[in-house]
């Protein structure tokens, strides 16, 4: 028979939790840890859904002893060369414009800045090609020889 | 947030060793780095800040491959590219969304999950090769192997997200909200495919034990 006097926690609960977690209550969820352990001292068949639960546990521990040891692991891992290749550098660029921790200036300023980027860039080639009267002065005379214009091209 | 301050040598048991917060690395040999600090040491390129997390995260990662899959060899693999992703897209982990142990294990998960749909693993056929190299020298550790191959064999009949939420829950130590968000489901979710898993394995455990009783009666 029951004699449960913690309303904070059902049996039924108390039984999803034994399911789902199993007999160690450190497994519990820490919410509701306190409160499952409370039900269990006051309740008689909580206090045997666990006794039930307990041999599971036990064997799932008892083969911990025997996996492998990975001896030399870190080692083996560390030994690997680490590329410092293309990807790398565009994680490095995409993590430099986004910044991803909290809210701070560098969230607006280096986005801003990444996307000018190719607008100073147009705007420099743009003046480059304008500041070339050469090329147009040459063309012209071109032109001009192209379509049997010579005449008009020796009074020039 | 700011982890606490561990000692350094490496937190060589796997049981619970990436549970929380407990993930930093460590900076001359005492403070422990926030889980902020170590990615944007490593997306700086810092290989000591690196090397820290593999020799912190390295086994228990290994452990989860290897539960599994069943096989040491591919789980060492799995732990290595694992890795190599913690280099390579380091700059792609989000400090709000999960903690580094989660991040990694998920990688981990998603690698495993891979490797069996591709390779359609059967778990039976690399436990059998367990049983014929394993050569216990005394009662207790043979006890102990028998338990561990028979628990190796309930979990690789078990369907691979009950599989994983419970070695997830059960041997990494991580938290139901955790492994809730590796699996991308609900903790509802969660804990019905946990129930699942146990009751799989409870009843797998039963029928061998009645079994190895009868077959010791006979003997």
């Amino acid at each position: 028979m029951s004699d449960d006097t913690n309303n904070t926690l059902t049996e039924q609960r108390f039984a999803e939790l034994l399911a789902a977690y199993g007999a160690d209550a450190t497994r519990w969820p820490e919410a509701e840890r306190s409160a499952a352990l409370a039900f269990m001292d006051n309740n008689v068949n909580a206090r045997g859904m666990m006794r039930d639960a307990l041999p599971l546990d036990q064997w799932m521990r008892a083969s911990e002893a025997s996996v492998p040891a990975f001896s030399g692991l870190e080692a083996r891992i560390l030994q690997r060369a680490l590329p410092v290749g293309a990807s790398a550098f565009i994680d490095r660029l995409v993590g430099w414009c986004l910044p991803a921790s909290g809210f701070d200036v560098r969230q607006l300023w280096r986005p801003l800045a990444a996307a000018s980027l190719p607008l100073a860039i147009g705007l420099m080639v743009g003046f480059q090609v304008e500041l070339s009267p050469d090329v147009y002065a040459t063309t012209v005379e071109q032109e001009l020889y192209l379509i049997s214009l010579s005449d008009y091209a020796e009074i020039l | 947030m700011r982890t606490a301050i561990l000692e350094s040598d490496g937190a060589a048991d796997c049981h619970r060793s990436c549970a929380n917060a407990e993930t930093g690395a460590m900076v001359d040999g005492h403070r422990m780095l926030t889980d902020e600090e170590v990615m944007a040491a490593i997306v700086a390129g810092d290989q000591r800040v690196y090397a820290d997390m593999v020799r912190r995260h390295g086994r228990p990662v290994a452990l989860y491959a290897y539960r599994m899959l069943g096989n040491e060899n591919e789980a060492e693999d799995i732990a290595q590219e694992t890795f190599l992703r913690l280099w390579t897209q380091a700059a792609r982990w989000q400090p709000g969304k999960a903690a580094l142990s989660t991040w990694l294990h998920r990688i981990a998960h998603n690698l495993c999950i891979d490797f069996l749909r591709k390779h359609r693993i059967s778990q039976d056929a690399g436990l059998e090769e367990d049983l014929v190299d394993t050569q216990p020298t005394a009662e207790e550790s043979m006890a102990t192997e028998a338990d561990h191959i028979m628990l190796q064999a309930a979990l690789g009949k078990l369907p691979e997200r009950q599989r994983s939420a419970l070695l997830l829950t059960h041997y990494q130590g991580l938290s139901n909200r955790e492994v809730a968000d590796i699996l991308a489901v609900s903790i509802d979710a969660l804990e019905s495919l946990l129930a699942r898993a146990r009751r799989s394995l409870k009843n797998y455990w039963q029928s061998a034990s009645q079994q190895s009783a009868v077959t010791g009666e006979k003997s």
